[in-house]
């Protein structure tokens, strides 16, 4: 459940960031670049870490 | 009698002295070239389930060209060329095929419409049970997708023209549809028959590639089903819910594709049966003849005929070559990681032609050890290539319009 937890909030945060945070800094390009990419890769980053919140069960054994 | 023409009887062979000698050979070629596809389709040596759709479509609108006025040449089967509403509304009357190309095509709905149906035959399961290899051998196989880019601005394609070829690299029909009618939409008819004519052949040329980069000891290497453990179907569902929902938000310019996926992982793990039959069924494999006899028909001389096609058959086939390579060297770099317990010629599966690199290197695995099972490993990197395109996709559609604004 941590993981899931943590990667949905990880990946909303870098939505966020991506499509609201990096529009404050419409005047500097590569400063919103920079925090789009950042946003972007966070929140690819928080699915990753949702997968493996995953119960996963091996030859009858829970893992 | 005297008067009579024989040319006039047969308009379709009329219409070839009338038109522009460049344009009446590149309709024979092209009839030449329908007939092959239609030839290779059937003996199956491409994808049949494209290819003979498209290569009779090809044959077909080159043989059928009429004239239309007083010395206008065209056909009735569909003007991709049409950007007024109201003469869209009236070659939809005369047309048979612009009402299908003008209500799905255009906008993407028909490629949707195959996502819904891949979403709907894709088990993420094998993903989320080893979500770190899948990940990485898919991210390595995108290796084309992201090389191609650079090089083809070097060749003379603008922005938006190079990132729609260079997705070919993620191998994946629908997305370079998608891609290529958002970003490059005059050139998306030739982009998008390139990369089926590739995909089609991936089949044939993989194998020789695999051989060539991956020793037969490292081909040998057996996986451990054991270890590969299974996830519930309630969570498999939760995760398509929870990534639907972040990629459209991150992507709203490729929530479409997204949404299609996932609804079809959705629904194919709620077990809702009706639908899943729907969509496995009736709407992928519709949507798949539609698309491949629309191809082919969009392949008319005067439509295709673009200084650029050369450059896009060469970076086509490079950008697929390079994330081949990509996938296989990523499957090595797995073999080493995981203490040669990883056989890397699942690396190749990690170019998301769903499912046919996945049974490319599990052929390729039993041609040495026919006992030798690496599919469910295969599965879930070929899965996930088809997530990592997708998201490669929408970084595209999203970045390359703001970058050519800077």
């Amino acid at each position: 459940m941590k993981f899931w937890l943590a990667g949905v909030l990880i990946s909303l945060t870098g939505v966020a960031m991506a499509r609201i945070v990096a529009r404050v800094a419409d005047g500097n390009t590569v400063l919103m670049a920079v925090i789009y990419i950042l946003g972007v890769a966070l929140a690819l980053a928080g699915l990753f870490i949702v997968t493996f919140g995953m119960e996963k069960e091996t030859a009858g054994r829970k893992k | 009698m005297g008067g009579l023409n024989v040319l006039d009887l047969f308009q379709g062979v009329a219409t070839l002295f009338a038109a522009e000698p460049k344009i009446a050979i590149a309709r024979l070629v092209l009839i030449a070239l329908g007939f092959i596809l239609v030839y290779m389709g059937f003996k199956e040596y491409l994808e049949p389930l494209i290819m003979i759709p498209m290569g009779i479509g090809m044959v077909s609108v080159n043989a059928g060209v009429l004239f239309l006025g007083a010395k206008a040449l065209g056909t009735i089967f569909v003007d991709p060329m049409l950007s007024d509403p109201a003469d869209i509304v009236n070659i939809m009357q005369v047309d048979f095929l612009q009402p299908i190309y003008t209500l799905t095509f255009s906008n993407g709905l028909i490629a949707c419409f195959v996502f819904m149906g891949i979403g709907v035959i894709t088990d993420v399961g094998y993903v989320l049970a080893r979500p770190f290899t899948s990940m990485f051998i898919a991210l390595c196989a995108e290796f084309g997708s992201v090389a191609t880019l650079p090089l083809a601005v070097v060749m003379g394609l603008n922005l938006h023209e190079a990132a729609a070829i260079s997705i070919i690299g993620g191998a994946d029909g629908p997305m370079v549809l998608y891609t290529s009618l958002i970003l490059a939409r005059h050139l998306f008819v030739p982009i998008t028959i390139v990369a089926y004519l590739y995909l089609s052949l991936t089949y044939g040329g993989y194998p020789y590639l695999i051989r060539a980069l991956v020793p037969k000891k490292l081909r040998e290497v057996r996986m451990d089903l054991t270890s590969l453990p299974t996830v519930s179907r309630g969570q498999k569902f939760a995760f398509a819910v929870m990534g639907c929902t972040v990629l459209s938000l991150l992507f709203p310019v490729a929530a479409p594709l997204f949404m299609s996926f996932f609804v079809g992982v959705a629904i194919r793990e709620s077990g809702v049966a009706h639908f899943v039959e729907l969509l496995e069924g009736p709407l992928l494999y519709g949507s798949t003849f539609f698309l491949g006899l629309l191809l082919g028909v969009l392949c008319e001389a005067r439509t295709i005929l673009d200084p650029k096609v050369l450059t896009l058959l060469v970076l086509g086939m490079l950008a697929l070559l390079l994330s081949g390579i990509g996938g296989i060297i990523g499957g090595i770099i797995m073999y080493y990681i995981s203490g040669k317990k990883f056989n890397p010629v699942i690396g190749i599966s990690g170019v998301s032609c769903v499912p046919t690199t996945a049974k490319v290197a599990q052929k390729e695995v039993g041609r040495i050890d026919p006992n030798n099972i690496i599919l469910p490993f295969a599965v879930g990197a070929n899965v996930c290539g088809v997530i990592t395109t997708a998201i490669l996709t929408g970084i595209y559609v999203t970045i390359v319009p703001l970058v050519e604004k800077l």
